[in-house]
């Protein structure tokens, strides 16, 4: 059974997706987590400024990042947010944007927690 | 093989690459469909995977730029999407888009769709570099106009035709058949080997002019097997040999280069010699007018199992009001030039006498 931090990010998918490329896995992951925060704030700003077209441009685009690393919640997470934008409902966004935050917060947890052991994942 | 990746999302862009690389493809990342469109207008991609939403310019509108470009060659393009159903589906292939790929990506299916995309490049360029290779040889012989296109026709009509009979059914198929189509206009080019003072000589050849002639199918099939010899993956080009060495052989052994006969000759070349010699007959030459097709249908049926395979001869008589039909729908077709030496494979007969120099004969 998959512990909390392995949903967080499914390493084993993502490392197939890389090609079984530790090194790689990594340098990805490093990009990602310095990308995503600072597109997390862009998203916020957006939303601050009630522009639904940046909100849906940017949430699109982490939605893609996440998707790829396999962080599958997280992308669940902003594709609610970018759905939101696309039909314009600026107004329910706060409780989306605080489980995403929350989310997030699980899947930087987990990156920072990551150990690799030959091909596997974090485990704890 | 270069792969243009589409992706303003640079995580997911690394990734691709990544993968491509790996896969042994040369990689090159575009930020929008603008920055792509204009890269491949360079002419140096013909592979593109792109996303589908992106700023200044989508996916699915660098598809329609792609598309309506007016010159260039194919640029198969597979878009990358989260989205899913029918209607996005449709509004992609619409716009022009060859494939699809969900995010997120599952290497082994991207690059087995790239090796799709592969395919079917190469057999645009493959069949566009046979029939340029043609045409070039035909034009240091311009024959009448069309020869070529009519040749393949004829060809086509033939071996359909024998696809139906029991002898032949299990070598004629529909791959055979296509084959055929788009092998049978390299039969003469090995005439870019023959030297002008033969090649464009208005009136009879000498008996060595004839001699140095009939190097055509030498010269046309040793170049094809090499070619093959190089290329082993390229199955086509034996046809193509094949037709080249042979398509001057006569059925009773009495052709050239190598006095083959009967089923020694291989049956693509048999077909060509049908179709090359009826075009012959039905087209204006110096020496001769442009034949009634009653009057070539008799001379082909005059050759049966002498100069052609019986069975061919009997397809062209079963067939003949579609061969017809292929004579006139390119009829109004416009010549190479004036044509220099005529009917092929004519050796001795009715023919012969009605040839001042003959592709096959020797009347001087």
């Amino acid at each position: 059974m998959k512990t909390e931090e392995q949903v967080a990010i499914d390493y084993d998918e993502l490392l197939a997706r890389c090609l079984g490329n530790i090194e790689f896995v990594d340098r990805i992951l490093t990009k990602f987590q310095r990308r995503f925060g600072e597109q997390l704030e862009e998203l916020e700003d957006a939303v601050a400024r009630d522009d639904a077209a940046r909100v849906v441009h940017v949430a699109h685009r982490l939605k893609g990042e996440s998707a790829c690393v396999a962080a599958t919640r997280l992308r669940d997470c902003v594709s609610e947010v970018e759905i939101l934008g696309r039909t314009d409902r600026l107004g329910d966004l706060p409780p989306c944007l605080e489980q995403l935050r929350e989310e997030w917060a699980a899947v930087a947890e987990s990156l920072s927690a990551r150990n690799w052991d030959g091909a596997g994942s974090s485990e704890t | 093989m270069r792969v243009l990746i589409v992706e303003d999302d640079s995580v997911t862009a690394e990734m691709l690459a990544h993968a491509l690389e790996r896969y042994g493809y040369e990689v090159e990342i575009a930020r929008n469909g603008r920055q792509a469109f204009q890269r491949i207008r360079s002419g140096q991609h013909r592979l593109v995977v792109s996303d589908w939403e992106m700023p200044e310019m989508t996916g699915v509108e660098l598809c329609r730029q792609i598309r309506g470009r007016r010159s260039g060659s194919y640029v198969y393009v597979i878009l990358l999407t989260s989205r899913r159903g029918t209607r996005n589906v449709v509004e992609g292939l619409n716009a022009g888009a060859d494939d699809f790929i969900t995010k997120p990506f599952e290497p082994q299916e991207l690059c087995c769709r790239l090796r799709v995309g592969e395919r079917i490049l190469s057999l645009e360029t493959r069949d566009l570099t046979i029939f340029a290779m043609a045409k070039l040889a035909e034009s240091r012989d311009p024959e009448t106009g069309a020869h070529l296109e009519r040749i393949r026709e004829y060809c086509r009509i033939l071996a359909e035709h024998l696809s139906r009979q029991v002898a032949f059914r299990d070598l004629v198929d529909d791959e055979y058949i296509q084959t055929l189509y788009l092998t049978s206009p390299l039969h003469d080019i090995g005439k870019v080997g023959i030297p002008d003072r033969v090649l464009l000589k208005p009136g009879p050849l000498t008996d060595d002019e004839f001699e140095v002639m009939k190097q055509h199918t030498v010269i046309g099939g040793r170049t094809l097997e090499a070619v093959r010899g190089a290329h082993s993956g390229a199955t086509f080009l034996q046809m193509a040999t094949d037709i080249a060495w042979s398509h001057h052989e006569r059925f009773d052994g009495t052709g050239y280069p190598r006095g083959r006969a009967g089923e020694q000759i291989p049956l693509s070349a048999r077909i060509v010699a049908v179709a090359d010699v009826y075009d012959a007959l039905t087209t204006k030459r110096v020496y001769k007018p442009a034949f009634e097709h009653s009057r070539a249908r008799s001379l082909i049926f005059e050759g049966k199992g002498t100069q052609f395979d019986p069975a061919v001869v009997e397809a062209f008589c079963a067939t003949d009001s579609r061969i017809v039909a292929v004579r006139q729908r390119f009829a109004d077709w416009p010549a190479c030039g004036e044509p220099a030496w005529p009917a092929p494979a004519l050796l001795g007969g009715q023919l012969a006498s009605l040839t001042a120099s003959a592709d096959g004969s020797n009347p001087a």
